[in-house]
């Protein structure tokens, strides 16, 4: 990976965990259970890619990685500092965003099963189908949460019909960016760039998986 | 394609989904809503006329699916045009139900025929039944989308409304996702698809002989 754009993951990863911590003690403060919890897991999540890297040698995708975090950090800045209501499309903005990490995600997973699966050939048009329908599916997931939420500790995250239609909308329009812009760079090879280290470290992680298994 | 002979149940969903589509044509009418009118029309134009035209070439679905669709054009026609959805209480989540069924089988039936006869695609059983349940939900929100927008007479009341019917569907493809997979263990489900899958199969033939 060029040494600059490295350099620059760090720093923006870095900066945002760091205000993700900010928040996590100011929710503490404003002894708000829900975001206390909230944002103590979600900082667990931004360390799940070094984790990752650690514990099973596989490196994300640098882009995936500052995507997961600024996701996160949106959600967490929304809820903790009120703006999901006070900064107006403050929401719509934050679903879009992490409905592109779950197309980005998806995109990713098919590849790699693709790559390295029997089970699994996907022509690229049926590639970009798939990654919009999970998107979309994940949109409806994230409304039952939000739904559920709203039945079993009374927060009021369901904000009416026309919020959740725009909400899925929203959703929908992420996944069908993500799924044509991860098509076109497939197209073009510079997917593979991208997730270059990614394929050499899953590959290199089934192998020994394998390797083991057969032992066994 | 050589026609072959229908066997009783699909001669009696192949005729009763066009009763249903006929008779939803004529009420339509009489009621004036014209939207079902072009609907049905376009309908019962793609049932017969191919068949009309050229008398050895016949488009035959599965016969569950036949009856599937003259289920939910039925629940769809008592609700619009009787108002039945706004009538009888639970109308609405069982024609989302049915609806919601049909697609999931589509969706199975689709994908395995690709499976089979497309180089393009290669699948697992289980794979196949995570792409229905996603497809499925994916097409409970389109659904939506249309009662958002207020086309073909359909109308969303409450978000709640809109959470009942994504969870149906949810539910509608997690269901027929199971029975797909138990059909494909059993064999069963490449006698289903087999006439369509056939049918698919001489088109992209076909194709790649004219180009």
């Amino acid at each position: 990976m060029n040494i600059q754009r490295k350099k620059v993951q760090v720093f923006v990863s870095f900066l945002l965990r760091s205000i993700m911590i900010l928040l996590f003690f100011i929710s503490i403060w404003q002894n708000d259970l829900n975001w206390v919890f909230g944002s103590g897991f979600a900082v667990f999540l931004t360390f799940l890619p070094m984790l990752l890297e650690r514990n099973y040698h596989i490196t994300l995708p640098w882009i995936l990685e500052v995507l997961i975090v600024f996701a996160l950090f949106l959600h967490i800045g929304g809820g903790v500092l009120s703006m999901y209501y006070t900064i107006p499309l403050y929401d719509k903005f934050a679903h879009f965003v992490s409905s592109f990490l779950v197309a980005f995600i998806s995109f990713a997973a098919i590849y790699i099963l693709d790559e390295y699966w029997d089970g699994l050939h996907m022509d690229r048009r049926a590639m970009v189908f798939v990654v919009i329908v999970s998107t979309m599916a994940f949109g409806v997931i994230w409304e039952f949460i939000e739904w559920g939420s709203d039945l079993v500790f009374g927060t009021h995250e369901q904000w009416g019909l026309t919020d959740t239609m725009t909400d899925l909308l929203v959703d929908t329009i992420g996944g069908v960016f993500m799924a044509f812009f991860g098509s076109s760079f497939m197209k073009s090879g510079k997917w593979m760039v991208l997730t270059k280290d990614f394929n050499q470290d899953i590959k290199s992680f089934l192998d020994t998986f394998r390797k083991e298994e057969k032992k066994k | 394609m050589i026609k072959r002979k229908q066997s009783k149940p699909e001669l009696l969903a192949s005729y009763s989904l066009q009763a249903v589509l006929i008779a939803t044509f004529l009420i339509a009418l009489w009621k004036q809503e014209w939207l079902w009118v072009i609907g049905c029309f376009v309908a019962v134009f793609i049932g017969f006329i191919p068949s009309l035209i050229h008398k050895n070439i016949n488009i035959l679905l599965p016969w569950q699916i036949e009856l599937l669709i003259a289920t939910v054009a039925t629940l769809n026609m008592v609700g619009v045009l009787l108002n039945a959805y706004y009538i009888i209480p639970g109308f609405g989540e069982l024609t989302q139900f049915f609806t919601s069924v049909l697609v999931a089988f589509l969706a199975f039936a689709v994908i395995y025929i690709l499976h089979v006869y497309w180089d393009g695609l290669i699948m697992d059983k289980y794979a196949m039944a995570f792409v229905v349940v996603i497809g499925t939900m994916a097409s409970g929100v389109i659904l939506e989308f249309v009662k958002w927008f207020k086309l073909f007479g359909a109308a969303q009341t409450s978000v709640e409304g809109v959470l009942t019917s994504l969870f149906i569907s949810t539910l509608s493809g997690i269901l027929i996702a199971l029975i797909g997979v138990n059909l494909i263990k059993r064999g069963e489900f490449d006698e289903l698809t087999e006439g369509l899958g056939k049918q698919f199969d001489s088109v992209m033939k076909q194709r790649k002989k004219n180009k």
